[in-house]
């Protein structure tokens, strides 16, 4: 059994169009057949009391003369009524007067009043005879029923056959019908599969009226018109857009040539600025060297001598000079590093012996601005293979930083050894309690020739090359330099460094 | 001519058994004829002249001659009655009473004039009735009979007719024998 869901259009328009026709037929049969049931009944319940009343009144004289053989005539003419069953006339004082047919017995008793009834099935009328006032008797019909359900028999014998006929119609009907609303539709289907299966969306479905397929029919063709402007639009985007990246891929191409080109230059550019700073550099200490060494003699003659005054200026001449070498030997380092000729050495370094000769070189440093300066390492730290002279450097410059810029404070130094990816790595991590800088100024710190302020060389001193350098130095060992701080908190400088361990048998302890 | 001929035979057999007409009071016989008596008027039409038209006037039932009923018909007829009037019963023995009654019984002892009663009565609408035998051949309208015990009639409708009443086709259908 097919569900009606998932029956074709054609056989729901026919079963749609039989239900209806076959159920309004069915109910107006139904109510058609009560209704000319009880007409049939009132009918006939009227004909049996017409027929009461005409014999009633003709027996008037037989019970008034008390003839039952004349009223028994009388009862006869009821044998023209075949659906008499039984008769009888009761007289004044309710006794059986007179019978129909002849010979019928056992009636029922006489009941007061006049009755037309069906009773299981028959018809039983009691009619009162009257003469003006005086009741004369009473007569007493009974007729069966079987017109009445031969009628009903008929009746649904007829419904029943004009059912089957109106549900052939209605199959006739349906079939015209459907034809009108389902070829519009079949075509609509058609053209759709006909799109699906080929992707031809240059097909379109026909229109045949302006109801509700017409609006469909017309919503689909809009709809393949649509895909069909939008294919065509996108097939053209394919064209063009291989030239388009083939022209790009061109631009990028010369680009990509232009900035190599540019960037030898530039690399060349830089490769002999450091060359040049590095020989400038190297012919600039020479004479500087002569002129602190001779400085120095002077100064002790003037000592010796006892001119005192000479001797300060003489050390104003000296702190300058050495100022200027630092600055110089800076000035080397960074432009060696730049051009690639700064390389580390590889020997066994000792981390405590490093850590305490710098705080014993900085010591008096700090004291000189209220400042303590304290070391903390694991003991028992193992040596390891790295350059000792840069660490050195870097932790000279980063204390030194930290002293500089503290005054009354407290400056920490911090080793702890950590693992990075299986392998040893330490942390040097120097902590001051001094003014601090913003997030601004720690962007920039580490860039040539800056300090966090234009004025701070002014108060403070210092090359500006010093974080810059450290940095460049820490990247050549191999780690890095991070920084934080808080302004007017202090800040906390942290160097990591790989510390490969001595190869067994290798190198001098 | 012929009817007045066929009235004669009857007179003749009524006079040859008088006893047989002899009525007796006592008889249950007149019960029912009393009640008979006061059903006729039910079946029978009369003139518009007969005074019929007022519902006032009583129906007057005279019972000409010695009354073989007895207080039987008086019983019967008390407070009764027909066609819508009151019943009235007069006992007399002059024919003059006929005049102003719609109906009259002619007693038995009667038979000797019967004839010209019968005229006098149909002159006026007057409703005959007997129990003589032969009666009704000479002009009574309804002449009560026994048949089987039980009281019948017959009826001569001619005479009807001529004194302007007309019977009900139902009474005629139960007369034993219509002249």
């Amino acid at each position: 059994m097919l569900r009606f869901d998932d029956m074709p259009l054609r056989r729901k328009i026919t079963l749609g169009m039989v239900l209806v026709a076959g159920l309004a037929l069915v109910l107006s049969s139904a109510a058609y057949m009560v209704f000319q049931a009880r007409l049939l009944r009132q009918t006939k319940a009227r004909r049996a009391l017409t027929l009461a009343q005409v014999v009633g009144d003709n027996s008037r004289a037989a019970l008034a003369f008390n003839d039952a053989a004349a009223a028994a005539q009388i009862l006869q003419s009821m044998s023209a009524n075949p659906d008499m069953e039984r008769a009888c006339l009761f007289d004044a004082s309710g006794a059986v007067f007179a019978v129909y047919p002849a010979g019928a017995s056992s009636f029922p008793p006489l009941e007061p009043g006049d009755k037309t009834e069906f009773r299981s099935g028959d018809l039983i009328v009691f009619h009162g005879i009257q003469q003006r006032e005086e009741r004369l008797g009473t007569i007493y019909l009974q007729v069966g029923s079987t017109d009445l359900r031969t009628a009903s028999r008929l009746n649904l014998l007829f419904t029943l056959g004009l059912l089957g006929a109106l549900v052939l119609l209605a199959i006739a009907l349906s079939f015209r019908v459907q034809r009108v609303i389902t070829a519009p539709l079949l075509d609509l289907a058609g053209v759709a599969k006909r799109v699906s299966d080929r992707k031809d969306y240059s097909a379109r479905a026909k229109r045949r009226g302006r109801d509700e397929i017409g609006t469909l029919v017309d919503a689909f063709n809009g709809m393949l018109e649509q895909i069909e402007g939008r294919d065509a639009q996108l097939g053209e985007y394919r064209d063009h857009l291989e030239e388009q990246v083939a022209s790009r891929t061109e631009e990028l191409f010369t680009a990509n040539r232009e900035l190599l080109v540019a960037k030898q230059k530039a690399e060349e550019v830089s490769r002999a600025k450091s060359a040049f700073l590095a020989n400038m550099s190297h012919e600039l200490r020479t004479p500087l060297n002569a002129i602190i060494l001779y400085t120095d003699l002077m100064k002790e003659q003037a000592v010796d001598s006892g001119r005192t005054q000479d001797a300060a200026d003489l050390d104003r001449v000296s702190g300058s000079a050495d100022h200027l070498l630092r600055l110089i030997n800076d000035v080397l380092d960074l432009s060696k590093v730049e051009a690639g000729k700064m390389s580390a050495a590889s020997e066994p370094v000792q981390v405590s012996a490093v850590v305490e000769e710098i705080v014993h070189a900085l010591r008096p440093m700090a004291g000189k601005r209220g400042n303590t300066l304290e070391a903390s390492y694991p003991p028992g730290l193992p040596p390891f293979l790295g350059d000792a002279t840069k660490l050195r450097q870097i932790l000279y410059n980063l204390l030194s930083n930290a002293c500089k810029f503290t005054e009354n404070g407290q400056v920490l130094l911090e080793v702890l050894p950590f693992q990075r990816e299986a392998a040893p790595w330490l942390r040097f991590i120097v902590k001051d309690t001094g003014i601090g800088m913003s997030g601004e100024h720690l962007g920039r710190i580490f860039h040539d020739f800056t300090q966090a302020e234009e004025s701070t060389s002014r108060r403070y001193g210092g090359t500006g090359l010093g974080l810059s350098l450290s940095r460049r130095l820490g990247q050549l060992l191999g780690g890095n330099i991070a920084v934080e701080s808080v302004p007017g908190e202090g800040s906390t400088f942290t160097l990591e460094l790989p510390t490969p361990p001595i190869p067994a048998g290798g190198g001098d302890a | 001519m012929r009817a007045r001929a066929c009235a004669v035979a009857p007179v003749i057999a009524a006079l040859a058994a008088p006893a047989a007409a002899v009525p007796q009071s006592a008889q249950p016989e007149y019960e029912l004829k009393a009640r008979f008596l006061l059903q006729f008027p039910e079946f029978v039409s009369w003139p518009p002249a007969s005074g019929m038209g007022d519902p006032a006037r009583p129906f007057v039932i005279l019972v000409l001659g010695e009354s073989p009923f007895g207080a039987r018909l008086d019983q019967a007829a008390a407070g009764r009655k027909v066609q819508g009037h009151l019943v009235e019963v007069r006992y007399s023995r002059d024919p003059a009473a006929l005049d102003g009654c719609q109906m009259v019984f002619i007693c038995g002892d009667q038979r000797n004039r019967l004839d010209a009663l019968v005229a006098r009565a149909a002159a006026r609408s007057v409703l005959t009735v007997a129990d003589m035998d032969g009666s009704a051949a000479r002009g009574v309208m309804i002449n009560l009979v026994i048949e089987s015990s039980l009281p019948r009639f017959e009826i001569n409708r001619a005479a009807a007719s001529a004194a302007s009443l007309s019977l009900n086709a139902q009474l005629l259908g139960l007369a034993r024998k219509v002249y």
